[in-house]
């Protein structure tokens, strides 16, 4: 007869990018059962933004996420400012457009990086964030951040972008073009 | 136009009928949302059909159970088991159920989404989706004071904000 027996797995173990426990059940040295819990990283943001106020609310959600940040700020934002019916600067428009599309950017080339390294393809990994690393300076000339922009608020944006940096920008974003477009080529062996 | 305009109320009568309807017509379920009203929960249903949004309200009074849509979009599973983590709120028909330990922990407290009992809640906000732009805005949340809570002792936080809007 075979003894059973519970491992727990994680929630923290080094082959782990997230926590995770995986309850594994054993037959003596056999795996039959594997019971994941995977609320270890709720942090319950719903509950925090509810206990704050609209503008303080700004900062909290633009951290639900490290890679999307200003996406999510910028839509709270316009929720907000939908159900106040807060008009917003058409120029402020524009630049959070400008922000969200370098934004999504550094977010694609950050996915294809590291889904390549999760298969192995290190060389594409260096080749994407060679690139993504041109789109960050471009996020760090004109918000002062890398990553987490903060530049969106309720009823516009909280910086401008002066016009002496749209050449660097568009020096930054032809150089990202004129090495993403071999890479791709040759990544899909094309 | 606010997307509050297309909110369409369903009941527990038509909830699959309207969610296999949307199915038909190529909507993908983006995800649920749920809200404490004080008398029951509010469960949104969001769609989306290429770049039109879609969404269907379903109030669920309290003690009742929601009626699960897993059948007919088999990711709705892990947000509506979520929604009984957090809520509380028992789902019925659900294709595989945490049994309210999907994302809580044997230890977390119960349904801690919930709104704190003692407080007066009307999380609707009423006439907001129709307001005109300019006019004066109707509180988003009327939360009467809770005299026994701790957070009531607490000054509100200050709202003004450094430096202006573009």
């Amino acid at each position: 007869m075979s003894q059973r027996s519970i491992i727990p797995f994680g929630p923290q173990h080094p082959v782990f990018p997230e926590p995770i426990q995986l309850r594994l059940v054993l037959e003596d040295e056999k795996v039959v059962e594997a019971l994941p819990a995977i609320g270890y990283v709720h942090r319950g943001l719903e509950k925090l933004a509810e206990q704050k106020d609209f503008l303080q609310d700004v900062y909290l959600i633009e951290r639900i996420c490290g890679i999307c940040s200003f996406m999510h700020a910028m839509n709270y934002c316009q929720g907000i400012e939908q159900l106040l019916g807060l008009p917003v600067p058409d120029r402020a428009r524009y630049l959070r457009v400008i922000w969200a599309e370098i934004h999504r950017m550094h977010s694609h080339l950050l996915f294809l990086g590291l889904l390549a390294d999760s298969f192995g393809y290190e060389n594409l990994f260096m080749q994407c964030m060679r690139c993504r690393e041109d789109i960050v300076q471009v996020m760090e000339m004109t918000a002062g951040n890398r990553i987490l922009l903060t530049t969106c608020c309720i009823g516009g944006v909280r910086k401008d972008i002066p016009a002496n940096l749209i050449d660097q920008i568009h020096l930054a974003l032809n150089r990202v073009c004129a090495r993403l477009s071999p890479t791709t080529t040759r990544s899909r062996n094309a | 136009m606010s997307a509050l305009l297309h909110t369409t109320p369903v009941t527990s009568e038509n909830l699959l009928h309207e969610v296999a309807l949307l199915k038909q017509q190529g909507c993908r379920l983006i995800t649920l949302t749920c809200l404490d009203t004080g008398n029951g929960h509010d469960v949104l249903y969001h769609f989306a059909r290429k770049y039109d949004m879609i969404h269907l309200r379903k109030h669920v009074p309290t003690g009742q159970p929601l009626i699960s849509i897993s059948t007919l979009f088999g990711c709705a599973m892990i947000v509506e088991n979520e929604i009984k983590d957090h809520f509380g709120v028992p789902v019925d028909g659900l294709t595989l159920d945490f049994q309210g330990r999907l994302v809580l922990t044997e230890d977390a407290p119960r349904a801690p989404m919930n709104k704190p009992c003692g407080m007066d809640i009307d999380a609707r906000v009423p006439g907001a989706a129709t307001a005109p732009a300019g006019a004066p805005a109707p509180a988003p949340v009327s939360v009467k004071a809770v005299p026994t809570s701790a957070a009531a002792a607490v000054p509100p936080p200050a709202s003004g904000t450094k430096g202006g809007a573009a």
